[in-house]
């Protein structure tokens, strides 16, 4: 309390040094555009209010894309943990060490492999004239038109499950390797069998893993523009293309999208609130390894 | 019939063997031969229709051509497009790099404090869809400065601010591996400024970091459809951009331009992987898994 404040001021630019520009950087891209947006969407031209809050959350067009973006996110979230966790489990404990340097550079170039390129490999692969699609027809005479469209929800469930999968294989992986040999050993000396060990030990340690990969492939998915634009170029109501439409097409009540924008901005959040909160505590069980 | 198989595989595997049976065995190579086939179907169609040819009726193309890569160097945007995206993805590595090289050479040599604001607000971009960063973006600097707006210079901050959180946590992690506080200490006993330590002690020592993260900042700037979509549009199409637009052109065409986007996204790994492994630092091999996390 001694110290007067320009001191302080300058005792304090010289602890952030040349690290402030990373500090200006961010707040000037990030930081305050997002408080500017939250403060626009509150802005009425009466004043302050929650009015384009409630005009979007009482207007059922805007709620059914909030109902198919939380949908469509939720089931991909279940599908690529679980899965990412079947093949972390099965690399973990299953798989010859010669195959696993290999299986990693390929999960990790598959996860990064998405947006518009992935969303035109499934157009190839499961369009109407799609190598899957003609092979089904000619060799089993199983037609996927009209039962089936890539450019829907199913198909955008397929696309965003095949990038989060590897994803959450990766992220799971470190918590399955934590599950020693010698706690199976103990377990197994005192007289459990393996199923009670998993019952009692390996699910306890391993679910809040799990429920923050679920958490962290549920916010990807429901914040996810690209691949839904260039696979259904719009034709879906889902909530980040309806704040695309909003802004870039000049549409009627821009300042809508703010509101939109905000609300997605809270459930992302919060969901990467809970991911911190989940992997901190699992950390506990990583230390050592 | 064949007793010994059993055996000579189970040498190859690692010290998680107790913990799961036999019969579980097989089922985890299953699903991991599901996923592999799951993963490669995608991209084997779209090779294929690239190089197709009348491809109607018949499980596989009749017959196969290079006419759609003709065809591609032929349309007027493809190479204006691609070469706005590798511009625009090495302006983001650089803007990315310098940041991040600042930032955590310093926390790791004179500011701890500065960790923690850190590392909050490299969360930021995991915490805020990208469609609503554009947005943020344009509503903001619209407001104050608006002659930024549509521009590619807005567009590269975007991505930087993106981009950084990969950069700076594959550099946090190098920092950690090779002590850099003691080195910068030894160098200070001798004498040395702290850029000095810098420039001839950390850098030579970051080629893991730089490489994983200058990976990802790359192949994310290269291939990001959403802010240069929404902040630039077809007034400055990006690769993306414009092959998104194709999509009710021959399919073939936009087949191959996948096939370019995808080759150049992992060309570009692998360039900075084997350019960075000359470059020296003793710690290469132990930090570049931890920098992958």
């Amino acid at each position: 309390m001694g110290v007067s404040a320009p001191h302080a001021i300058g005792a304090s630019f010289r602890a952030v040094g040349p690290a402030g520009a990373f500090f200006i950087y961010m707040a000037a891209t990030l930081v305050a555009p997002t408080a500017y947006l939250i403060w626009s969407s509150v802005n009425t031209p009466a004043g302050l209010g929650l009015e384009r809050y409630t005009t979007v959350l009482t207007d059922p067009f805007y709620l059914r894309g909030f109902r198919n973006s939380f949908g469509l996110s939720l089931l991909t979230a279940l599908e690529a943990s679980a899965a990412g966790a079947l093949l972390a489990g099965s690399f973990a404990y299953t798989l010859p060490i010669r195959s696993k340097r290999l299986l990693l550079a390929f999960s990790n170039l598959a996860t990064n492999l998405g947006g518009v390129s992935l969303a035109f490999a499934f157009i190839a692969l499961m369009g109407t004239n799609g190598m899957l699609t003609i092979g089904l027809r000619e060799l089993f005479g199983i037609n996927l038109y009209p039962g089936f469209d890539v450019a829907s929800f199913a198909g955008l469930n397929l696309v965003y499950v095949y990038h989060l999968t590897p994803f959450a294989f990766l992220i799971l992986l470190p918590a399955f390797r934590g599950i020693r040999q010698q706690w199976i050993e103990a377990a197994l000396t005192l007289g459990a069998t393996r199923s009670q060990f998993w019952r009692h030990v390996g699910v306890p340690v391993l679910w809040p893993s799990f429920l923050a990969i679920f958490i962290l492939t549920f916010a990807n998915a429901f914040g996810t523009y690209s691949t839904a634009m260039a696979l259904t170029v719009g034709r879906v109501n889902l909530i980040p293309l309806q704040i695309g439409f909003l802004f870039g097409e000049a549409a009627f009540d821009t300042e809508l999208a703010d509101a939109l924008a905000v609300l997605m901005i809270i459930t992302t959040s919060l969901c990467i609130v809970a991911y911190r909160a989940l992997s901190r505590r699992t950390s506990i069980w990583l230390q050592n390894t | 019939m064949r007793p010994r198989v059993r055996v000579s595989q189970d040498r190859g595997r690692d010290e998680g063997l107790g913990l799961a049976p036999a019969l579980s065995r097989a089922f985890g190579s299953v699903i991991w031969v599901a996923f592999v086939s799951y993963s490669l179907l995608p991209l084997l169609a779209t090779v294929l229709f690239s190089v197709s040819e009348g491809w109607v009726n018949t499980v596989f193309p009749e017959r196969l051509s290079v006419a759609s890569y003709a065809a591609l160097f032929r349309e007027p945007l493809f190479l204006v497009s691609l070469g706005r995206s590798v511009l625009l993805a090495l302006g983001t590595l650089l803007i990315v790099t310098v940041l991040c090289v600042l930032l955590v050479t310093w926390i790791h040599i004179r500011s701890p404090k500065l960790a923690a604001p850190a590392e909050m607000i490299s969360l930021i971009p995991f915490a805020l869809p990208w469609v609503v960063v554009a947005l943020a973006l344009v509503r903001f600097y619209g407001e104050i400065y608006p002659s930024l707006l549509n521009t590619p210079l807005l567009l590269v901050l975007a991505h930087g601010a993106v981009s950084m959180p990969f950069m700076y946590w594959a550099l946090d992690n190098n920092m950690k591996a090779i002590n850099a506080r003691v080195l910068y200490e030894s160098g200070a006993t001798l004498g040395a400024r702290w850029d000095q330590t810098l420039r001839y002690v950390l850098l030579p020592n970051l080629g893991p970091g730089l490489t994983t993260g200058g990976m990802l900042v790359f192949a994310s700037s290269f291939g990001e459809y959403a802010l240069s979509r929404l902040i630039v549009g077809a007034g400055w199409a990006t690769l993306p951009v414009w092959q998104a637009s194709l999509i009710n052109r021959d399919a073939r065409v936009t087949s191959a331009v996948t096939v370019v986007a995808i080759t150049v996204a992992i060309l570009a790994a692998l360039i900075i992987t084997v350019w960075m492994a000359r470059s020296p630092g003793e710690v290469a091999a132990r930090t570049a898994e931890e920098g992958s996390r």
